[in-house]
């Protein structure tokens, strides 16, 4: 494995001259920085869908809508701090209540070590529980979910050459963890690993890699496959569906399957349109280079014209069945179907986004230090 | 949708080379799909001219950050990080002059040390 040591600051662009280069490059390179040309990589501004990349743009300009979402929906729009006071980095990963999210917070990088409860009224955090790290831990814990009075994450570890997967839980209220269930992970792919950890009300659910759908009963036990749901994802429970989460070229969860009814639904889209973004009824999809899109039902029944304010929209799951994020340039919005009503995120443009969890109704977004957390559920 | 390359370099992380939406000098002319451990590749066929637009993702919590090297006409290398930690994405435009893009896990030892690793072979844009 070709490994390289530098000692280089985060973040940073720097450019090392290579051996041998000729003196007249050296010229030109140098005339070039001095006109201010050469840029090399550069961040983009953030956005909090999928857009920029696999995009569509508009042939007019649009500009940033005029609302931002702490005037329009301030009961939805929250900011809270990315650090605790130690200094642990905190990462938002679902609401517990309306007016408490679970959250993680990181001993080092990406190694998330407590569960907490955060307030976002009174700005107060409550610890649930350590995550414990198993020996010859290859995965730290990740897809953190929240439901029916259970706390789930799940991490991986190596084991006689394989990647085992454990499936933790702890009590909404706080407590010891404990491994629900263990299980060999699939091949590391562009499907993923596990995706969409969910809380049923009698046990837990996931995907798995293109394997599909999972179930264990809380009291533990061997993970069963859900007859018919191989390549499907889970979507929002009882519904799976396909492409994935991790489908950059098209809109996820084009068809939808109800995994407990059998019930299946397609995407319906105007001719010559993409889907943009589906939800469990409807699909939006747009025509080309244009900001005109269409609304259609799953059910074929006739659709409806709207004009997105985005110059940019890329894959997405349609949140809740009615919300859309995409970009403009040097800004970023969230825009309501059900309504028509577009907001300005007034997000960072430190140039991260953060890719949705387990919990629809949760957005969350940089802004100048801290995050924005949107409740989509709070929206009317 | 003009995706050019989805590239998933180990399950942690992923680049994706797209076009952007300014005008740009550039045609990304080859690309590849590659999962470290799944051995899975691909070419998507080539763009129109675009200037690149280059998307970072890491998916797994593997204690690894991407890093994203460059490398210009003149045989010069720069590169940007993408630390923001799992289930995160980060974008970045390709100047005019980059050719050739690659993408690495990233590690950050003691005393500021960075060790690079699994890198990707490069995409020639």
């Amino acid at each position: 494995m070709p490994q390289a040591f530098e000692t280089l600051g985060d973040a940073t662009v720097r450019r090392k001259r290579s051996r041998g280069r000729t003196a007249a490059a050296a010229i030109a390179v140098t005339a070039i920085v001095a006109g201010g040309a050469f840029a090399g990589l550069r961040f983009l501004p953030a956005s909090p869908s999928e857009p920029t990349v696999g995009a569509k743009v508009a042939s007019a300009p649009v500009t940033s809508p005029e609302q931002r979402i702490d005037d329009v929906w301030p009961q939805a729009a929250h900011e809270m701090p990315t650090k605790l006071p130690d200094g642990g980095k905190v990462r938002p990963r679902a609401f517990l209540d309306e007016t408490t999210v679970l959250i993680t917070a990181e001993s080092t990088f990406e190694k998330a070590d407590s569960v907490l409860a955060y307030n976002l009224k009174n700005g107060t955090t409550r610890k649930l529980s350590n995550i414990p790290t198993p020996q010859g831990t290859s995965l730290f814990a990740d897809g953190f979910t929240a439901g029916n009075g259970h706390i789930a994450w799940w991490t991986a570890r190596k084991k006689d050459g394989k990647e085992i997967a454990d499936l933790w839980s702890v009590p909404a209220s706080g407590g010891e963890p404990a491994i629900v269930t263990s299980f060999p992970l699939p091949p590391r792919s562009r499907d993923g690993l596990i995706t969409a950890l969910t809380v049923l009300p009698d046990g837990f659910a996931w995907s798995m890699g293109s394997m599909g759908v999972f179930k264990v009963p809380f009291a533990g036990g061997d993970p069963q496959a859900i007859a018919g749901t191989q390549g499907l994802h889970i979507f929002q429970w009882p519904w799976a569906g396909s492409p994935g989460p991790r489908e950059h070229r098209s809109a996820p969860y084009q068809t939808v399957l109800n995994v407990e009814s059998g019930e299946r639904r397609a995407a319906v889209t105007r001719q010559n349109s993409q889907p943009l973004a589906c939800g469990i009824t409807q699909c939006i999809s747009s025509l080309a280079d244009t900001t005109e899109a269409g609304i259609q039902g799953r059910d074929g029944q006739e659709g409806r014209k709207v004009s997105l304010p985005f110059s940019a929209v890329g894959p997405q799951a349609l949140r809740l069945d009615r919300f859309l994020t995409g970009d403009g340039p040097g800004w970023s919005a969230l825009y309501d179907i059900k309504t028509g009503t577009a907001v300005d995120l007034k997000v960072d443009a430190s140039g991260v986004r953060y890719l949705p969890g387990s919990d629809p109704r949760l957005l969350v977004l940089p802004r100048n230090d801290k995050f924005l957390i949107v409740n989509l559920g709070s929206i009317p | 949708m003009k995706w050019l390359l989805i590239a998933p370099l180990t399950a942690a992380l992923v680049l994706a080379v797209g076009q952007g939406a300014s005008a740009a000098l550039l045609a990304v002319s080859a690309t590849t799909d590659y999962s470290g451990e799944g051995d899975y590749w691909d070419t998507i066929p080539n763009s129109p001219n675009g200037s690149p637009t280059f998307r970072v993702y890491d998916y797994e919590a593997d204690g690894y950050g991407v890093r994203l090297r460059s490398r210009d006409q003149w045989g010069l290398t720069s590169y940007v990080d993408q630390t923001a930690g799992a289930d995160t994405i980060r974008d970045y435009n390709a100047s005019p002059y980059e050719i050739a893009i690659q993408a690495c896990n990233r590690d950050a030892l003691s005393g500021g040390t960075i060790r690079v690793f699994n890198c990707d072979s490069w995409v020639y844009v």
